[in-house]
């Protein structure tokens, strides 16, 4: 958690520095605000990794007004499950670019349901019907939404 | 003035009007479920139906629409965490883990009745404050929109966890915010800030996609840890008794409720001030309200009024902001944008005229917004339970459907393929943020306000110099943010003083 | 002689059926499809209500008689849109980009983000010219362009930033006619420059000429000076080229001018088929016509006039034909829409 921590706050002072030095060039009014802020956000972050390294452990008022993640299941579990979403969420975006919505949509869902949850063919056959149905009855019907091509069907000449 | 309060009524219990306004609020409720394709961009593909209606028909269906999405924007939030309009985020944040508490129920019981009540009080402020809504609005120059947006930045200190490494972690938060909002073209000079070379970055990030990908991917992430059904493992909760639960938490709290819509109007009410605040600027209220530091710390964990704080002020805030729209032309949001240009369609110019001469269709759309919000909540009470019972459903079948929702939603706000991947990436850090307890909040809250903030600092200072910092409400504002900073160390100094008096 | 006329009759005659099925080929293209015109602006305004309005009466006129939608891409000042139907939507016909001229503005300047060519488009036609006009507000006691000229002290102009109308305009004033301007700019949207007309914050305000039509009528200011285009009601205010005093600035001033005079035109991707295109100008050139078409517009308060697409090729051309002198000048004062 500290090593997260600390990434984290480097990372953030990257940011900042990154954004002061494109600053720099700008003209004056220009580069007012985003300089005044990414310098006052290295400042802080800066204090935040002297207070994680070396101060005491947190104490009042710690945790953030803000969501905190399941802790009931073992971490390797759970890590395993992270990069796994992830390369789901991803694989998602991938095929939305490559096919499109319309085809991207339905294909996503039937994988996933199958491979990940293994759920009965049945049941993901029958899911992926009805999601692709209010997918196709809403946005392309009723509300006449236009979705791009994908690449592949760019590339075919479709 | 209240002839045309009576007239008014009677257009919208027209037949037609009426018809329409049902029209409106079907379609509005399948809409604010979707997330990104809630209010504008519908509200935009709508437009064309307008033509054949006249203004009071043509409102009752737009505003029939505009005002249910708004309610049902926050059913999505509490079942799925993922934003329903991009105005609905701060419920996500107490009301899913609810939710995920089993008390689904209870938490879209609480957001429906505060959007209720926000709508009803937003409606009255609006008909009543017609006679000094022109003087009100004209007092409020840059200076003091300036400075209304600081205290709006000021409330971060109540968004963020107390002792010093909470605040510092705030308020770099809110400089990441700060920071990420200047991405674009600047206006003044429009020069071109941190694009890397995209176009597509040229008028800045969008903040659909920004408020989807934090707040929704790492409640996907989650709950793909938890391999549970939202609401985990437990039975599933007596729902009507949830409902009717939440509905008495919003009288529990009234005055909580009250104050939020009142925030909430008056949020609205200020041009440009964008709906994104409001319902930050009203949770961080509803955390003030915590009365110890314990309290305070259950809020994210799924604290009622963390639901009833922002479903108020979203719905009271479209009365406010119906204000700038009607009588100046200048639009408070992206839905008033659309609105705008129906009326110019209709052939309805913005201005003094709509509160004295065209009255009546001013007072249509009031009542049009409290109709229909009070027919959507009791419409929806009915299904609610209904509705809750998806969190009961296994996780593995939820995934892929809240995803399709979330991409789906991120990529019509504005029909480009790049916000899905902002959004994957704001999701990521989003995720981070959360795991390493980085607060999410007063990024979002510098998000919003950072233009505003900017813009008119620039132009109080390019046309008064430093001369504005004597104005009178200036003056009355800076006094208000420095309330708003010191205010939880304040409770935090009377609480300890007062807990060795009862040890 | 007699055998020649017989047989060119016949030609005739055989031609009827193809020319018959040709046009019911493109009756049964367009029939129940879906026509989108995509604009690259959000909200409203007077382009989008013209072009919502354009929409609705369309199809009347197109063989098939198809839907017709309005796609908003809002995104860099139009450059998003433009270069969208420019480059990535399919030339079938169905998609036509509703435009602002003023991208041809960018394209003259080169911009780096411009992927498109003006010239390449199909020009449709175009819905009418708008003009812009600089106005001020009703209690100061300036009441023509001398007295501004002659102002002793500077009159706060608000803006919504460089490239747009309600910036450049004034700018070029300021520059080449000697008027007595300080611009505050910044403002996120003409409304909220209005907003701060009335709120005493800015005294001068320079926008579409419909834009400012509306203000004037309720009051809040008076329009002193007009663009290159003539709008209803503002006949009779001096133009801007003629107050000039330099001709670099008129031309500048007629660089924005151009655009402007294009007005609301219509354009369909390079590469869409010679016979859609024919269809479409067709008709934008009946539609203008339309006598519903004509009552919306003028109960938006939109003033309609056909402008073909050949003249709006023509002045396109003209636009991006300029000297290197002015080119080096324009450079320094107009940039692109914020």
């Amino acid at each position: 958690m500290r090593r997260g921590r600390v990434l984290f706050g480097l990372f953030l002072i990257v940011v900042g520095a990154y954004a002061v030095h494109s600053a720099l060039g700008w003209s004056f009014k220009t580069a007012l605000f985003p300089l005044s802020v990414s310098i006052l956000l290295i400042i802080l972050t800066a204090a935040q990794l002297l207070l994680d390294l070396f101060g005491k452990a947190e104490t009042a008022g710690g945790p953030a007004i803000d969501l905190e993640l399941a802790a009931d299941v073992p971490p390797d579990v759970a890590r395993r499950r992270v990069i796994g979403i992830f390369f789901w969420v991803v694989g998602f975006i991938l095929l939305v670019f490559l096919l499109g919505f319309p085809i991207a949509v339905p294909l996503f869902m039937l994988c996933y349901l199958r491979l990940q949850s293994h759920e009965s063919w049945w049941l993901s056959l029958s899911l992926t019907a009805f999601a692709w149905g209010f997918f196709y009855g809403v946005f392309e019907r009723l509300i006449h939404l236009r979705f791009e091509d994908g690449l592949i069907q760019t590339w075919l000449g479709l | 003035m209240f002839d045309a309060l009576i007239d008014g009524l009677f257009l919208v219990l027209q037949w037609k009007a009426f018809s329409l306004m049902m029209v409106g609020m079907g379609v509005g409720f399948v809409v604010g479920l979707l997330p990104g394709i809630g209010g504008p961009a519908t509200l935009a593909l709508m437009l064309p139906f307008i033509f054949k209606m006249s203004p009071a028909e043509a409102f009752a269906f737009l505003l029939g629409m505009h005002s249910v999405a708004a309610t049902t924007g926050d059913i999505t939030s509490v079942l799925f965490g993922v934003p329903g309009e991009g105005l609905s985020a701060a419920t996500v944040i107490d009301g899913h883990p609810m939710a995920k508490r089993g008390e689904a129920g209870r938490a879209l019981g609480a957001a429906l009745m505060s959007s209720l009540v926000g709508a009803l009080i937003g409606a009255v402020f609006l008909a009543l404050a017609v006679p000094i809504v022109r003087p009100l609005v004209l007092s409020f120059g840059s200076p003091e929109l300036f400075m209304l947006s600081v205290v709006g930045i000021s409330c971060i200190t109540s968004l963020s966890g107390l002792g010093a490494r909470g605040q510092i972690r705030g308020f770099a938060m809110g400089c990441l915010g700060l920071l990420v909002s200047t991405i674009g073209q600047e206006r003044q000079s429009g020069s071109l800030r941190f694009d890397m070379g995209m176009m597509y970055l040229w008028d800045g990030l969008d903040l659909i996609p920004v408020l989807v990908g934090i707040f929704a991917i790492p409640e996907i992430v989650d709950l793909a840890v938890r391999g549970t059904a939202i609401a985990g493992d437990r039975p599933a909760e007596d729902l009507q008794k949830g409902v009717i639960e939440g509905i008495k938490d919003t009288f529990r709290h009234f005055w909580l409720v009250f104050r939020c819509s009142a925030i909430g109007v008056f949020v609205g009410i200020m041009p440009g001030a964008g709906g994104g605040v409001a319902q930050w600027v009203a949770y961080a209220h509803a955390v003030q309200s915590a009365k110890d530091a314990k309290e305070r710390e259950g809020f994210g964990k799924g604290d009622v009024r963390g639901v009833l704080g922002p479903g108020a002020a979203n719905n009271s805030k479209e009365g406010g902001e119906l204000i700038p729209t009607i009588a100046f032309g200048v639009p408070g949001s992206g839905a008033m944008a659309i609105l705008l240009g129906g009326f110019l369609i209709m052939g309805i110019v913005p201005g003094p005229d709509m509160l004295t001469k065209h009255l009546a269709i001013t007072y249509s759309m009031v009542w049009t917004l409290v109709i229909a919000n009070i027919m959507c909540v009791i419409l929806c009470l009915g299904i609610l339970n209904h509705l809750a019972k998806i969190t009961y459903v296994r996780g593995g079948l939820m995934i892929p459907f809240v995803l399709f929702l979330i991409f789906v939603g991120s990529y019509t706000a504005n029909g480009q393929i790049a916000d899905l991947i902002v959004t994957f990436l704001f999701g990521f850090l989003g995720y981070i943020m959360v795991l390493l307890g980085w607060p999410r909040p007063p990024m979002v809250l510098g998000f919003v306000l950072g233009k505003l903030i900017e813009t008119y600092l620039f132009i109080s200072v390019s046309r008064y110099g430093f001369s504005w910092l004597t104005h009178p409400i200036v003056v009355f504002l800076i006094l208000l943010t420095a309330l708003v900073i010191a205010y939880p160390f304040i409770q935090e100094r009377r609480q300890r003083s007062r807990s060795p008096a009862n040890a | 002689m007699r055998r020649m006329s017989i047989l060119s009759l016949l030609v005739g005659f055989s031609m009827i059926p193809l020319m018959v099925s040709s046009a019911r080929g493109q009756a049964n293209f367009y029939e129940g499809k879906v026509i989108t015109l995509v604009i690259g602006a959000k909200g409203a305004g007077s382009l989008i209500a013209a072009t919502q309005i354009t929409a609705h009466h369309l199809g009347k006129y197109i063989p098939g008689k198809p839907a017709v939608i309005v796609q908003e891409m809002p995104g860099a000042a139009h450059l998003l849109a433009t270069n969208s139907v420019f480059n990535v939507a399919k030339p079938d016909g169905l998609t036509i980009l509703a435009s602002n001229p003023n991208v041809a503005v960018a394209q003259l300047a080169k911009v780096e983000q411009v992927r498109f060519d003006v010239r390449k488009f199909h020009w449709l036609g175009s819905t009418g010219a708008d003009g812009v006009a600089l106005s001020i507000r009703t209690d100061l006691p300036y009441k023509t362009f001398e007295d501004i000229r002659k102002a002793d002290q500077d009159l706060i102009v608000g803006t919504t930033g460089p490239g747009s109308n309600a910036h450049d305009f004034p700018l070029l004033l300021k520059e080449f006619a000697g008027a007595k301007f300080r611009l505050v700019s910044g403002y996120p949207s003409n409304g909220d420059v209005q907003l701060a007309v009335q709120r005493k914050e800015v005294d001068v305000w320079a926008a579409l000429a419909t834009t400012i039509k509306l203000a004037v009528d309720q009051g809040i200011v008076r329009a002193i000076v007009r663009g290159r285009v003539a709008s209803p009601g503002f006949e009779n205010l001096p133009v801007d080229e003629d107050l000039a005093t330099s001709s670099v600035g008129k031309a500048i001033m007629g660089i924005r001018a151009l655009p402007l005079a294009i007005g609301r035109a219509f354009a369909a991707p390079p590469g869409t088929p010679a016979d859609r295109v024919a269809i479409l100008r067709e008709a934008f050139a009946k539609v203008i016509k339309d006598p519903e078409f004509l009552a919306e517009g003028k109960k938006a308060k939109i003033d309609f006039q056909y402008i073909s697409g050949e003249q709006a090729l023509k002045d396109f051309t003209a636009l991006l034909n300029q000297t290197p002198e002015v080119l080096k000048e324009m450079g320094k004062y107009i940039k692109l829409e914020g």
